[in-house]
């Protein structure tokens, strides 16, 4: 065998998790001034790849103990169909493990179809956890958080809030609020009315944030703010009202946090079936690392999903938070090229390899 | 003569390369070796973690610093920092 006791079961340890990041679409029917995705005008996921989604999960679920589904987009919404459709399969084979397996599932959403019916049908299929985007009150978010015919979106998203803080529901809802250089004042007339209709709500937090320039075709227009003088404030302000907080802020500084895209057990798959790790770096050719097949099979490329986890080797902090920062490595790295030598002597079994290796952690 | 200046390159990076390993199969199963034991214990309480990420997108641990660069594509990122 090429790796000594603690390797195997390090691997038996990361083999009970399967983290899924689906993007069910591409589109959006929003166009926010600061987006940084292409709004592509896909059909959405292809019927082949819901149909290998739900084989992957299937022939996994024996040796799984954790499944995570992660909905991203576009707007995944759009394809609410798909999203129950591969919930509900994962949920029978949860309800069939005895307790065995477990199964969650999150969605970043602009909550723009998020009504309390579909809510109700997301919870149950476990669908629990939500983040929706605000930046500001109406006027000022209708500014940037644009429908694609220019039409507002404020109205439709709050509508939604209401009616699932009406609910008896069990999920949790982060509104993120991005501050900029001129919605401050919106933004605090926007936690007193959040304040008003769901403020002893628990399952509502805020996250508060500086608008950020994403790489979309905006960006130099944009009304960035430098300072975090808004961004305290308004920080102070939700705590003065009882928010709670997403332990975001927490994240950042814990010294054991791991971004999805360097878990070996993190895949994003695109509508089209390919696979991923970043949903950020959609366009870069790092970041497909395979495709999934309709009977489940996934074809990766293991040299470059090594790379994104490369930091599980090293332990280096800046690549395991963020991976993506050394994007500029898209040739297979020297590290990985000289791995593929050291996996030839271990598979021979070379044990002074693996006695040289374990020296140098 | 190569190797003397591979060596000079980095020779940290190539001794720790010495111990990576990640092969996945097509369940998506992983096979790994020479995990640094700083990362082991990150792994796990992520592992553990309801959320993968709890943070969504774009998430604040500095991804959204490279989108800019990584919108010029692929083939004009060498730049990239």
């Amino acid at each position: 065998m090429y790796a000594n006791n603690r390797d195997n079961a390090i691997t038996d340890f990361l083999n009970k998790y399967l983290e899924l990041i689906i993007l069910p679409t591409e589109a959006c029917n929003f166009r926010c001034d600061y987006c940084f995705e292409d709004h592509a005008t896909d059909g959405g996921i292809r019927p082949d790849v819901v149909l290998g989604i739900k084989n992957l999960i299937t022939k996994r679920a024996q040796d799984l103990e954790r499944v995570t589904v992660q909905w991203y987009g576009g707007e995944p919404l759009l394809r609410y169909d798909a999203i129950t459709d591969i919930m509900g399969h994962l949920q029978g084979l949860v309800n069939a493990s005895g307790g065995r397996l477990s199964a969650s599932g999150t969605a970043t959403t602009n909550g723009y179809f998020l009504t309390a019916e579909r809510l109700a049908c997301l919870v149950k299929l476990g669908v629990t956890d939500y983040q929706i985007t605000l930046d500001g009150n109406r006027e000022e978010h209708d500014k940037l958080r644009k429908r694609a015919d220019d039409a507002g979106t404020f109205n439709t998203i709050w509508r939604n809030l209401v009616a699932a803080h009406d609910t008896g529901l069990d999920f949790s809802i982060m509104v993120r609020l991005h501050v900029n250089r001129d919605n401050e004042k919106s933004m605090g007339s926007l936690l007193h009315r959040l304040y008003h209709d769901m403020g002893n709500d628990k399952r509502f937090t805020v996250y508060i944030r500086q608008l950020s320039r994403l790489g979309g075709p905006n960006d130099a227009s944009l009304p960035i703010t430098d300072s975090l003088d808004s961004v305290n404030r308004l920080r102070g302000l939700a705590r003065s009202l009882g928010f709670g907080f997403p332990d975001i802020d927490v994240h950042e500084a814990d010294p054991k946090y791991v971004c999805y895209a360097a878990k070996p057990f993190s895949y994003m798959i695109r509508p089209d079936g390919r696979i991923g790790k970043c949903t950020v770096a959609l366009r870069s050719e790092q970041n497909t690392i395979g495709r999934i097949n309709p009977d489940g099979t996934m074809e990766i490329d293991s040299d470059k999903a090594a790379w994104w986890s490369r930091a599980i080797f090293t332990g280096e902090r800046k690549a395991l938070i963020c991976p993506s920062q050394d994007l500029e490595l898209v040739e297979p790295p020297k590290l990985l090229r000289i791995a593929s030598v050291s996996e030839s002597a271990m598979k021979r079994g070379d044990t002074a390899v693996s006695a040289a290796l374990s020296k140098s952690f | 003569m190569n190797e003397t200046k591979q060596m000079s390159i980095d020779k940290n990076e190539i001794a720790r390369s010495m111990g990576t390993y990640l092969r996945v199969d097509e369940s998506g199963k992983v096979q790994v070796a020479g995990v640094a034991e700083s990362a082991i214990d990150a792994l796990t309480r992520e592992a553990l973690h309801n959320i993968p990420c709890g943070v969504g997108c774009p998430c604040p641990g500095g991804c959204v610093d490279i989108k800019q660069q990584v919108k010029k594509g692929p083939d004009d990122i060498s730049d990239m920092k």
